[in-house]
């Protein structure tokens, strides 16, 4: 990290940061969500999967 | 150490990429032809998937074929930033270090084939690690700077999808599916060819060995035109066969027909610039629609049989 930023350079990196971490959070909350879809999916009776994984 | 110095000179000690610089590094029009394809081969074959995992599978896919795309471009920083279509990438541009694109890049790849196995089956999970592997090792790393048929290897690579779009519906990989790899593997020689005919100078600038580049125009327009008549036979294969019906052995027949017709355009032009170019324009517009098409007409022959 830089110490010797200006005050905008150092404020467009934070700008870039929250950005960065807001769009990380989203991603994760999706991944949560699909393996919830998932797990759903693949627990109720019936839904079977490709035959390679239903044969097991 | 493969990432060549010009690329990391350019990017600098406090590079913080911003969310559209990960989004750019997907190459995400690649990932629409990716999704296009292996959905077509989804829905044609044979058997139900719940439709939660079958957009699973589409989004492993599609995340899969993004981190490919990530990797080719932190090892291609180098060339990238020599041209004119790609320097404005987030590597050579300078506006994110190599280490967190490859880094991405990795994660991504991994994380799409570990849900892609543990969600759908294993035999995908399988076919879309060669996937990855073959599009980074096979084309990016090893041939693409070697040799100017790198771009019949890259049409492998961007052929798998349908594989394992097939493969993640059924758990194997039948004829029908491999007759839709070779219909891309064969249609991307034409397509890219074609397009390097009218930007040659821009890839002869990153010294790139494009057919155009190292055996001219008037070779490549042959080859432009012997991979088109084998496109022909081989996706009206299919319905001689008896694997598809009678509809789509027409629409493939008449599709390749008429993209015979203009890599026969294409063959007969001898310009030498751009502008003199209109045949290979055309055929380079035309290959999009009839991928696009003869894909539709798959999928509806089966919808209908």
């Amino acid at each position: 990290m830089s110490l010797d930023w200006t005050p905008a350079e150092r404020a467009a990196f934070e700008a870039r940061r929250r950005q960065r971490n807001g769009a990380l959070g989203l991603l994760l909350f999706a991944l949560v969500a699909l393996f919830y879809g998932i797990t759903l999916v693949r627990m109720t009776p019936g839904m079977k999967a490709a035959p390679a994984v239903a044969a097991k | 150490m493969p990432l060549t110095a010009p690329a990391l000179a350019s990017a600098p000690p406090t590079a913080f990429a911003e969310w559209r610089d990960y989004f750019a590094l997907l190459k995400p029009r690649v990932m629409t032809l990716v999704v296009f394809t292996a959905f077509c081969a989804m829905l044609v074959a044979p058997g139900h998937l719940h439709p939660f995992l079958a957009f699973t599978a589409i989004l492993c896919i599609a995340v899969a074929a993004g981190a490919a795309g990530a990797l080719n471009q932190w090892y291609e920083a180098d060339i990238d930033a020599l041209m004119k279509r790609t320097a404005k990438r987030p590597l050579p541009a300078g506006r994110m270090a190599p280490a967190d694109a490859l880094a991405f890049a990795v994660v991504l790849g991994a994380g799409a084939v570990t849900i892609m196995g543990l969600a759908l089956n294993w035999v995908a999970a399988a076919w879309l690690t060669v996937s990855i592997l073959f599009y980074v090792l096979v084309y990016t790393v090893w041939l693409k700077r070697r040799t100017p048929q790198n771009i019949v290897i890259g049409g492998a690579a961007g052929a798998f999808p349908v594989v394992v779009g097939w493969a993640a519906v059924t758990g194997d990989t039948p004829m029908l599916a491999w007759a839709m790899f070779a219909i891309i593997f064969l249609w991307t020689p034409p397509h890219f060819w074609a397009l390097a005919l009218f930007m040659e100078a821009d890839y002869a600038k990153a010294g790139v060995p494009m057919l155009p580049v190292t055996h001219g125009p008037a070779h490549t327009r042959r080859q432009i035109l012997a991979y088109t008549a084998l496109l022909l036979p081989v996706s009206v294969a299919p319905a001689l066969l008896g694997w598809t019906g009678t509809l789509y052995g027409v629409a493939a027949a008449l599709l390749g027909g008429w993209f015979l017709v203009l890599a026969v355009r294409v063959a007969r032009n001898t310009a030498t610039l751009a502008a003199g170019m209109a045949p290979e324009k055309a055929l380079f517009r035309f290959s999009l629609l009839y991928l696009a098409l003869i894909f539709a007409a798959l999928v509806i022959d089966r919808l209908l049989a």
